[in-house]
């Protein structure tokens, strides 16, 4: 239940309107109360001032002399004169609890909450007033109304129980009790129905992510009639499978390309093997076949090698050995290497390279990075045209220039030489040699040493691989 | 039969073109694709065997124009591209058949039968022709349960002849699909052939079985 949003938002509904149901009727009730005992107030007060004739000044004291009804049910009352002796108390057993005469003013009332002889709740109200003069007393010393002592003040208070007034109240709360469940229950009922309209836009979104095919990156949820406050999320989501989709589709390409690269090999190593063993063969045969087969296997070899160090290049994995090279000697010894491998010894090279360079990098990662690109200079150069190696040294770093004269390469493909398995010729009569490969390794392996590999076409169709090593790469 | 191989990766191509050789086949490679076009245009072959990733040309363009100037030559795409849409991508264009790499000889060899022989209508491997029994496998030909002995030329033609049971073909049809371009022998030697096979399969004394049709060419023709 708890996990469901619908029991969530009508549970927070109800709680929200008991809340509110309790407060109002609490405040119902203070003003209600309030009212009544205004009300009793107003009766005792019209009590007090019913008793004040009932009291008459001698002279010598105060005399209380009342010849009508009760004051009322429940109604008791005590007058005491100013000396604070008693005046004037009801009959019965309900009295007012003893107590020191209340400091009041002629003509002032106050109002006040006390407790009965019986321990229960009253209110009373106390009035301070003059009673009349006896005039019979008066006539009886002769003296003239003027001369004659001024009356002393008789405090009086009228006190009722509460009795009456908090059996409405009780009465009340119980009414009010019965609202509020009847309330509570048809918030329920009302709010059932209204919530399911709430929460449809929810649910229909839930739905269409439920029914989305885990297997199948291409599925999008429709974000049409989808609630503005809820947009972000298919939006969010669909952006998200997209990446994904494009992430598992570059994973697949990658391994269709693996696969692709080393399938031709094999299938040449195993057309070539079982041509062998059809029949019986000269050893001539043998060892030719046999020659083919190393031959396979180490461009085989070559190219398994160059997607391991990818590979490990993604994961991590490449330790960097920093050695002390002297570039020149460095790069021509490469140079010779790769040149001497594709039996192009004999190519002219435009050597600027200064003596005396020391570069501080790890030699084995810049060997792959060399020998691919004078690889790469050496079968997409054109013949017959001088390689330019060349490098220069800044306040920035290092660069070594590798130029050579190239047909057919374009300005807008420049950046997609550096992706993996891009392959300007869809060929693969260079297979094992050039994969695609290549410069991507070249790429990563530099940027792995802090450098980056910077291609460029120059004029008169002259293109060149440049690479960049940092200042801290260079002694 | 002439088979063209188009594959630019050239231990591959080596092995095929061997294989198919010694298979008794006549056999032409081309190692890019214009190169195949050129030559798959020029017709005669009974079967192309043709990569997908191929320079100036890929093998499906290649398929593709082929197909378009209505060259029904039985096609067999020979690709690394293992993936089914590739399949179904490649048979779409018009290809006869799919065969991923690396695959097996035998394997490759039993589809361009196969080809060759859908090609010709011939269902099934072993064509008999009244009391003749040419068996396309083995290779093995028998005419009233006796054993005629064939070299790889005879047997070649026998089964073009065969394939094409009970109609004429010319001499220059029989010479362009048995011979392959680095031969330099002229069509006149298909005659010589022709005589050298009619006189083994009438050795046993059965009667004629592979005519002549004066100015047209040759038709092998059984009575059942």
């Amino acid at each position: 239940m708890s996990t469901s949003l619908r029991w969530r938002v009508l549970l927070g509904a109800t709680l929200v309107t008991f809340v509110a149901l309790l407060v109002a009727s609490e405040i119902g009730n203070v003003m209600l109360r309030d009212g009544l005992i205004s009300q009793l107030d107003e009766r005792l007060a019209l009590a007090a001032h019913g008793l004040t004739p009932a009291f008459e000044d001698d002279g010598s004291s105060v005399h209380f002399e009342w010849e009508g009804a009760g004051v009322g049910p429940q109604v008791v009352f005590r007058a005491w004169d100013a000396s604070g002796s008693i005046v004037a108390e009801s009959s019965g057993n309900l009295a007012i609890p003893q107590r020191d005469v209340p400091k009041l003013l002629v003509s002032e009332s106050t109002h006040e909450t006390l407790k009965l002889s019986d321990g229960s709740n009253a209110r009373a109200t106390l009035i301070s007033f003059l009673p009349k003069v006896d005039i019979q007393t008066e006539s009886l010393s002769g003296s003239s109304p003027s001369s004659a002592r001024p009356s002393t003040p008789v405090i009086l208070e009228v006190a009722a129980t509460l009795a009456d007034v908090e059996s409405v109240l009780a009465l009340a709360k119980k009414r009010m009790a019965i609202v509020i469940g009847s309330a509570l229950l048809l918030t329920i009922a009302v709010l059932w129905p209204i919530t399911n309209i709430i929460l449809r836009p929810v649910n229909t979104i839930a739905e269409r992510i439920r029914s989305l095919d885990v297997s199948e990156l291409r599925s999008r949820i429709d974000t049409t009639k989808c609630p503005t406050e809820l947009q972000p999320i298919p939006v969010r989501l669909n952006e998200l499978l997209g990446r994904l989709e494009e992430s598992f589709d570059r994973e697949r390409a990658i391994t269709a390309n693996v696969a692709h690269e080393l399938r031709t090999p094999l299938a040449g190593l195993r057309a070539t093997i079982e041509l062998a063993e059809t029949k019986s063969r000269s050893i001539e045969y043998y060892q030719r076949t046999l020659s083919d087969c190393g031959q396979i296997g180490h461009e085989l070899e070559s190219l398994v090698e160059r997607i391991l160090l990818l590979a490990r290049i993604d994961a991590g994995r490449v330790a960097i050995q920093n050695d002390s090279i002297e570039l020149e000697s460095f790069l021509k010894s490469t140079w010779d290497s790769v040149a001497q491998a594709a039996n192009r010894d004999s190519t002219s090279v435009d050597w600027r390279v200064p003596r005396g360079t020391i570069v501080k990098s790890d030699s084995a990662l810049l060997l792959i990075v060399f020998r691919n690109l004078f690889s790469n200079a050496l079968s997409h150069g054109i013949a017959d045209h001088p390689i330019a190696i060349e490098s220069e040294t800044d306040h920035n770093g290092i660069r070594v220039h590798i130029t050579n004269k190239c047909d057919g390469v374009h300005e807008s493909e420049l950046p997609r030489l550096k992706e993996r398995f891009y392959q300007r010729d869809l060929s693969r009569s260079q297979t094992g040699k050039h994969s695609g490969i290549g410069l991507s390794l070249c790429d990563d392996i530099l940027k792995l040493l802090n450098g980056r590999l910077e291609l460029k076409l120059l004029q008169e169709g002259r293109f060149q691989a440049a690479v960049f090593l940092s200042m801290a790469s260079v002694k | 039969m002439k088979v063209l191989v188009v594959e630019d990766y050239s231990p591959i191509r080596k092995a095929v073109e061997a294989t198919l050789r010694e298979s008794g086949y006549a056999v032409d490679c081309a190692i890019d694709g214009a190169e195949g076009y050129s030559a798959a245009s020029n017709g005669g072959y009974d079967c192309i065997v043709l990569d997908w990733m191929l320079p100036k040309m890929t093998g499906i363009e290649v398929l593709t124009r082929l197909r378009q100037v209505a060259d029904q030559t039985p096609i067999l795409m020979l690709t690394a591209k293992d993936a089914t849409e590739d399949r179904i991508k490649g048979l779409d264009f018009g290809a006869d058949d799919y065969l991923v790499k690396p695959f097996a000889i035998g394997e490759l060899l039993a589809r361009i039968r196969a080809l060759i022989r859908r090609h010709y209508s011939a269902k099934n491997p072993i064509i008999t022709i009244g009391n003749l029994s040419l068996d396309t496998i083995a290779k093995r030909l028998t005419r009233n349960d006796q054993l005629i002995e064939l070299s790889a030329m005879e047997y070649s033609l026998l089964e073009y002849l065969a394939l094409r049971v009970g109609q004429v073909v010319s001499r220059s049809d029989i010479w362009n699909h048995l011979y392959d371009l680095s031969d330099d022998s002229h069509s006149n030697v298909v005659d010589v052939y022709i005589g050298y096979l009619r006189k083994k399969l009438e050795s046993d004394g059965s009667g004629r079985i592979l005519h002549t049709r004066r100015g047209l060419g040759y038709v092998l023709e059984g009575s059942s």
